[in-house]
């Protein structure tokens, strides 16, 4: 997706001018706030690739020497209250935010995209049962279902998982680190894809209604031809702008997950783990929480801004005026 | 609109039941038995097969899983939660006390957001793609990337540490003392965003529509044709911003009333879920979930008077 809008030379030489992307990239272009979001999204995810190679010392490294130093250049970002490098703790933290972003949003996508046309194309009793299952899932506020999802159901997938273990000896379900990570993961999905799934069947089934959809279908068109020139194209747009915001949403969540307690658990490192563990030093190191706070503030307002840009220039009827 | 508000009522019912039920289930199946936690943890030598049984009987235990569910059910509609484990008193009265200290701080909340959001949305699409809008509506971006829990701690120490504009604010007084502006404050700015978006977005969709250029070409006062034409039909979807708004408050109360120590209904949820107080997770899962398929409901009907299409639909 950023790909897309992040070279629009290539974009040019494939696609003759004036058209859709062309245009849309030409009005994000002029949207100085979306511009800067973008650069803020392109940089996390490198960090969250390429970060941890980065930092200069290992996250869970102890150096009893150094506990609660400012920054300096030794530590460019200071160390922690047991004395963790706090730049190489932000570095593998970003890894985690960005795992998690990534990973709920693909599940979330497909998962949208899948039962929403499902349910658009099926209709009927499918339609309804997905329809109902979503509106459920909707009514719960987020964070609560994430988190009672993620306190109730880790005994039960735990046990499930010793189960399998002992019956088929895989490593695999016997790493409770891993499976925590796959609750975690997986709770934070839950609740994404129903929004994700009601748009894509509002899309299909008010574009099915539009008169050069059913022009097509009046002249014969196979309907992948449909569906890949017209279908997806036009629906294509709210899509991306609700995926994106997605993105930061996740962070958030994972983040408000482990500062309550129940994300990811300690060594590992997370930006709301950070926060949370810092914070009775609050008015005695103050970095130490600012530094996770600003972080995690700053590539969710990344985030947000490449949305909210996106959605201008994808949606471009509302800017018209 | 009868018929629409039946049909939404109706609706409503499936959806509440269905809620009880994922929250039983999942609570029935995430601690396991509860007497055999209970026995090992008072005294593990009694743990043999036949006292379990017995209390497992005593307790109703061994009953099929739904009546269970069924007795579960009506003890909730006679506001018997049951017992917390970790304070081992009634959750019932405790939520009675709590809940309406949340209400009155998420109301007052929902006043400030409602009016501020509405008129800066309409400020910002009236002054469309100007620095007053890109100000607006960056402003209310910036402040809703913050999430709760960095932005509490940063205004506790701005306002009472360094600028000393507040006394400690820490605790509950009663919405009427100095104690509530910040965590009404953090209620309300959090959620800014979207009331001030759908009131753009609404407005700015409105003033593009033919009906308005001819209102202006009519030659009507500007003041006029935003007055009556535009304001009228531009504000409706801003509606919907309130279930929203709703689902953003029940979380937020969470990390606002922590940062607080104040003892309302997010505080309680805080202490059951890092507690693992099933009884007391269940508890404010589902009144949370209620709370949001009300103002759902709310937000359809609103819709329905205030949009008289959506009822044929």
């Amino acid at each position: 997706m950023t790909q897309a809008f992040g070279s629009p030379a290539l974009l040019d030489e494939m696609m003759p001018p004036r058209n859709l992307w062309l245009d849309a990239w030409e009005r994000f272009q002029r949207n100085r706030m979306a511009v800067i979001g973008l650069a803020i999204a392109v940089l996390t995810l490198l960090l969250g690739i390429f970060g941890p190679a980065l930092a200069p010392y290992d996250y869970k490294y102890i150096d009893m020497r150094a506990l609660a130093e400012p920054p300096s250049l030794e530590h460019p970002m200071g160390t922690d209250e047991i004395g963790r490098d706090m730049l190489s703790r932000i570095l593998q933290g970003a890894r985690t935010a960005v795992m998690v972003a990534v990973f709920v949003t693909v599940i979330n996508t497909v998962l949208g995209l899948a039962l929403g046309a499902l349910s658009a194309y099926a209709g009927g009793i499918v339609d309804m049962v997905i329809m109902r299952i979503a509106d459920i899932l909707m009514a719960f506020p987020g964070l609560l279902l994430v988190a009672f999802v993620n306190a109730t159901m880790k005994r039960p997938v735990g046990l499930v998982s010793l189960w399998l273990y002992d019956l088929t000896g895989i490593a695999f379900f016997e790493n409770t680190l891993v499976i925590n990570y796959l609750i975690v993961l997986w709770a934070i999905s839950l609740i994404g894809w129903p929004g994700l799934a009601r748009l894509v069947r509002g899309q299909i089934l008010s574009l099915r209604e539009r008169e050069f959809i059913k022009a097509q279908e009046a002249m014969g068109s196979p309907g992948w031809r449909i569906m890949a020139l017209h279908l997806i194209p036009n629906a294509i747009g709210p899509l991306i702008v609700a995926v994106s915001g997605s993105i930061g949403g996740a962070m958030v969540l994972e983040s408000s997950l482990s500062y309550l307690g129940l994300g990811i658990q300690p060594p590992g490192a997370s930006w709301g783990r950070m926060i949370v563990e810092n914070m009775l030093q609050w008015s005695v190191y103050p970095h130490l929480v600012a530094m996770p706070s600003l972080v995690l503030a700053i590539c969710v307002f990344g985030f947000n801004f490449l949305g909210d840009g996106l959605n201008d220039a994808l949606n471009p009827r509302q800017i018209r005026s | 609109m009868l018929t629409y508000a039946i049909k939404r009522v109706l609706l409503f019912i499936p959806t509440v039941i269905a809620v009880l039920f994922i929250t039983f289930t999942m609570g029935y199946l995430g601690p396991g038995d509860p007497i055999q936690t209970q026995v090992m943890r008072v005294n593990p030598r009694l743990a043999d097969q036949e006292t379990i049984e017995r209390l497992r009987e005593v307790y109703g235990l061994n009953r099929p899983f739904l009546v269970q569910w069924g007795d579960w059910v009506g003890k909730i509609l006679r506001g018997d939660f049951g017992k917390s484990f970790a304070t081992r008193t009634d959750i019932g009265p405790a939520i009675a006390y709590r809940l309406p200290i949340s209400a009155q701080l998420g109301a007052a909340g929902f006043v400030i957001l409602a009016i501020g959001g509405v008129l800066l949305g309409t400020l910002a699409a009236l002054k469309q793609n100007t620095w007053i809008d890109h100000f607006i509506v960056g402003s209310a971006l910036f402040i809703s990337s913050f999430p709760i829990f960095v932005l509490a701690p940063l205004l506790i120490i701005m306002v009472i540490l360094w600028l000393k504009l507040l006394p400690s604010t820490l605790g509950w007084d009663g919405i009427f003392s100095a104690k509530a502006i910040l965590p009404i404050l953090l209620f309300s700015v959090t959620g800014w965003i979207s009331p001030i978006r759908f009131a753009r977005n609404g407005l700015i969709e409105v003033l593009s529509q033919d009906y308005v250029r001819t209102a202006r070409a009519k030659g009507l006062p500007e003041r006029l044709v935003i007055l009556r034409h535009v304001v009228k039909n531009g504000l409706i979807s801003t509606v919907t911003f309130l279930g929203l708004a709703v689902s953003g408050m029940v979380t937020g109360s969470l990390f606002i009333e922590s940062a607080f120590a104040i003892p309302g209904y997010g505080y309680m949820a805080v202490q059951g879920l890092t507690a693992n107080d099933y009884n007391v997770i269940m508890a404010t899962t589902l009144i949370g979930a209620v709370l949001v398929i009300a103002a759902n409901l709310i937000t359809d009907l609103l819709y329905g008077v205030l949009d008289p299409r959506v009822r044929y639909e």
